[in-house]
């Protein structure tokens, strides 16, 4: 009896107007061509009529009895004229159908909601257009029997019911029409306001992307410091490296030279009187590689230095100036020269610090070579 | 099939009754409207006043409703339903148009229906709100929200804050038992 698809089960919520969405279409349209879901839906409505029956009855004021009556009164009675013309379908109803796409036009935007929401309002004009020729659809056929009924029973109670209700129905028409066309118009509010509400979304989202940008910005500044940081440290510990390398290879050089067969060693004592100053000279007469270690040597006052001296028995050469540390110690290694082949004595003045061709300051240390 | 209910004392005619007025109304006699109208308005301002929750509101639609069927009287077709039920869906109809149409909707009044202890009119009201109280409160109250507030399946399921197919479950088993208790109208 029921229909056994899956329309049978959406009949009792259709018979309360609960569908929406795709379901209320693709039923809505099945219902079109399918006596057995039609007869279940009226059952159903009928059904769902009578509930207001359970309601307590409630009479309105007796006022409203005579406004109502006065109301009547103005209708008139009698038979009411059919309209002659064929039923026109308004004018509104074209741009009412044109109206969706001139919406997209001014929408203009490619949001999914909005063209959710036009389309919807597309279909409800497809409806509209439906029930207007379905009902134009009817207002003929009524016409025609009322043509056929005419030459028989002119002017008796049932045309004069039947011209009524052609009017009615035309009336009616006209009535759901103008419901339906408010209801799209407010489909159409609605989906200006969800566009509106998209907008402000997109534009806080605008916004917030702006923040995060600024907050990048900011990290990616401290990373650039803490870059540039780690930058001079390696830097540093680089040029701690090649220094530590520097004195590591001074001192194999040292080591190499103390440990050669030929090397020879003079020491140097302090020449002021009561100086604690100590040094020794370790070189090679072959190769003129030499090396001095100081201790107990004062710091230079500023701007002086310690200068070597190669003296032998023609000249006495200047070989380098140098520096002690906070302990009074050197190890300085003096550059390769001639006549440390032929050195007698090994000297050490004070100088000032850029070094002099000749001794000018006191000495301070002085050995003779064995 | 149904008896003229004699066990209450009603202003409810014989059905065949208001079949009559009905087709003295289509005839243009507009003592049959008032006739007609004393018969129902208590039914359809009762629809009215629960669909919009104010007086004024609903006396509105009582007058509209009863013009439409002054004009509509000779589209009534008694094999389709009852007076009651014809007069019920232009009462809803435009009741539910009137509510939606409403800027702020009256929720605070939401749970205040109509009292339940009101005697019944007749037979039939009884044998429907027997029908209901028979019903669960859930069934019940989904059914009142389709027919009383116009929501939609969806609507319902976010109001109720329940899943949709819990809801048409609940809306299609109301109706089947509702079919099953009440059978099929007059």
């Amino acid at each position: 009896m029921r229909s056994e698809d899956r329309f049978g089960t959406l009949v009792p919520v259709a018979a309360l107007d609960a569908l929406d969405g795709a379901e209320q279409t693709t039923f809505e349209a099945h219902v079109q061509s399918c006596p057995e879901c039609r007869r279940d839906l009226e059952t159903d409505r009928a059904l769902a009529h009578r509930l207001p029956l359970a309601l307590p009855e409630c009479r309105p004021s007796a006022a409203l009895r005579q406004r109502v009556l006065d109301a009547i009164a103005a209708e008139g009675a009698g038979p009411r004229p059919v309209p002659l013309g064929p039923v026109r379908r308004p004018t509104w109803l074209t741009s009412l159908v044109a109206l969706p796409a001139a919406a997209s036009v001014v929408l203009g935007v490619a949001l999914i909601s909005a063209r959710h929401e036009r389309d919807e309002a597309r279909r409800t004009a497809d409806a509209v257009r439906s029930t207007s020729e379905s009902l134009e659809a009817q207002v003929q056929r009524a016409r025609e029997q009322l043509a056929q009924a005419r030459p028989q029973q002119t002017e008796s109670d049932a045309t004069r019911a039947d011209a009524a209700s052609l009017e009615q129905a035309s009336r009616e028409a006209q009535n759901r029409l103008a419901t339906l066309e408010q209801r799209l118009a407010e489909e159409l509010g609605r989906a200006r306001q969800t566009l509106a509400a998209r907008e402000q979304e997109a534009s806080e989202a605008r916004e917030a992307m702006a923040r995060s940008e600024q907050r990048f910005k900011a990290e990616a500044d401290t990373a650039r410091q803490v870059a540039s940081s780690l930058e001079a440290q390696v830097r540093a510990v680089q040029a701690d490296l090649a220094d530590t390398r520097q004195r590591l290879e001074r001192e194999k050089a040292f080591r190499e030279l103390v440990a050669h067969p030929d090397s020879r060693v003079a020491q140097l004592t302090g020449v002021a009187a009561g100086s604690r100053a100590r040094a020794r000279v370790v070189w090679n007469p072959a190769s003129r590689e030499a090396v001095l270690m100081v201790s107990g040597l004062p710091k230079a006052p500023d701007g002086k230095g310690y200068e070597v001296w190669v003296v032998s028995k023609e000249t006495t050469v200047p070989a380098g100036v140098f520096q002690v540390d906070a302990e009074g110690s050197a190890l300085f290694r003096l550059p390769t020269l001639d006549e440390t082949e032929r050195v007698k004595t090994f000297a050490v003045t004070l100088e000032p610090a850029a070094g002099r061709a000749a001794p000018s300051g006191p000495m301070v240390l002085a050995g003779a070579a064995p | 099939m149904r008896l003229a209910v004699t066990a209450h004392p009603s202003p409810r005619m014989p059905e065949r009754t208001a079949e009559v007025l009905l087709r003295q109304l289509a005839g243009g006699d507009a003592d049959a409207l008032a006739k007609f109208y004393d018969l129902y308005s208590g039914l359809v301002n009762g629809l009215a006043l629960r669909i919009l929750r104010d007086v004024a509101d609903a006396e509105d639609v009582v007058q509209e409703v009863f013009v439409q069927a002054w004009r509509q009287a000779s589209r009534f077709d008694p094999s389709r339903g009852s007076p009651e039920a014809w007069l019920c869906t232009m009462a809803r109809t435009r009741a539910l148009d009137r509510l939606r149409r409403r800027t702020s909707r009256r929720e605070d009044a939401e749970e205040e229906g109509p009292s339940l202890s009101t005697l019944p009119r007749n037979d039939e009201a009884l044998a429907v709100r027997k029908a209901l109280d028979g019903l669960s409160l859930d069934q019940r109250r989904a059914l009142e929200l389709a027919y009383y507030e116009g929501l939609t399946q969806t609507e319902i399921a976010e109001r109720l804050a329940e899943p949709l197919g819990t809801i048409k479950t609940r809306i299609r088993t109301a109706m089947i038992r509702l079919r099953e208790v009440l059978g099929p109208s007059a």
